[in-house]
């Protein structure tokens, strides 16, 4: 809850380290999503990375393999 | 890869999975794939944890004991620690199933670390290794069980089962025919060795047959699976038996 997050945002390095590594899960899952979103609207690997604000390759490289596996999957 | 899983290696791996979210680990580590292995019965790891007094309930204390010392257990679920830093995860879920579909944010899914990655590779090349075209439980033990300083071989030692043993019994067992081609070869190395350089002519026909059959099973043996490797077993001991009788009436009386 929102309002709990006052009072939870504690200097206890045990929740706050725990709180990063969900987040960082939660940001894969998400930028997942919404590359394969991309990529189904023929977005080129370009434009999305212009929007990401990283390379092109950075861009494939991290979604290019997974991307080809469900595409041979369909 | 997970298409070769037999339906039993995917229910251990989804029991592997509970094990780590029911003990709030927040990753799924070798140690919670040998206790999914030892959680589902009927498998050949199954046989081999029980027949080495490996069951879930000697285990699982010796597991969360040993993940103890890695981490402590924090007992905070996913939602707190994001509240703690102001961020709602049901309504980031909210909006994001909005658009993605129900259950498309997977986040207390525990991720596997990167020793369990490995091993699930190592798993796949086990597989491999013995000519199958599946990945069973066992391929699943070798994987897990083998990985160096893993939390499952850790626990398999502590446990007084010498790790190395149990995954040397996991392959036998897994490809009988498969090690039965192997001991067949050294025996045919052995004999060869026995044999020459060969004086007689009868003997020097033997050896000829022999490592020319060897060469022909060996080339077909790249290709072949387990089922294949029963046939090479029959091939190369009726070539070994036939050298042997050519070699035992040259030398008979």
């Amino acid at each position: 809850m929102p309002q709990l997050a006052g009072e939870l945002g504690s200097k206890d390095p045990a929740v706050g380290l725990r709180a990063v590594a969900v987040l960082r899960r939660l940001l894969e899952q998400i930028e997942r999503l919404h590359v394969d979103n991309a990529r189904d609207l023929d977005w080129s690997w370009q434009d999305i990375a212009n929007v990401l604000g990283v390379s092109k390759q950075a861009a494939q490289q991290k979604h290019g393999p997974r991307r080809s596996a469900q595409e041979e999957g369909k | 890869m997970f298409e070769r899983f037999t339906d039993r290696a995917r229910r251990v791996l989804v029991a592997a999975q509970q094990q780590a979210v029911e003990a709030r680990h927040g990753f799924i580590g070798t140690e919670h794939v040998l206790l999914g292995l030892a959680r589902e019965p009927g498998g050949l790891a199954h046989q081999l944890l029980d027949r080495h007094g490996l069951t879930l309930d000697v285990l699982r204390p010796k597991v969360a004991a040993a993940v103890a010392v890695f981490i402590d257990d924090l007992g905070i679920d996913e939602a707190t620690a994001l509240a703690s830093i102001g961020i709602d995860l049901e309504r980031v879920r909210a909006s994001v199933e909005a658009s993605f579909g129900q259950g498309s944010l997977n986040v207390t899914q525990p991720p596997f670390t990167p020793k369990s990655k490995h091993a699930l590779e190592q798993s796949f090349r086990e597989s491999l290794f013995l000519r199958h075209n599946f990945i069973a439980t066992e391929h699943l033990l070798i994987g897990f069980v083998g990985e160096p300083e893993g939390l499952a071989r850790q626990v398999v030692a502590d446990l007084g089962v010498d790790p190395e043993q149990l995954l040397d019994e996991a392959r036998r067992e897994a490809a009988p025919a498969f090690f039965r081609v192997s001991d067949l070869y050294a025996e045919i190395r052995d004999f060869e060795a026995r044999h020459s350089p060969a004086e007689d002519d009868v003997t020097k026909a033997a050896l000829i047959a022999l490592s020319q059959g060897r060469v022909n099973a060996m080339q077909r043996e790249a290709a072949a699976l387990d089922a294949a490797s029963v046939a090479l077993a029959s091939e190369l001991e009726l070539l070994l038996r036939n050298a042997q009788s050519a070699v035992d009436a040259q030398s008979g009386p």
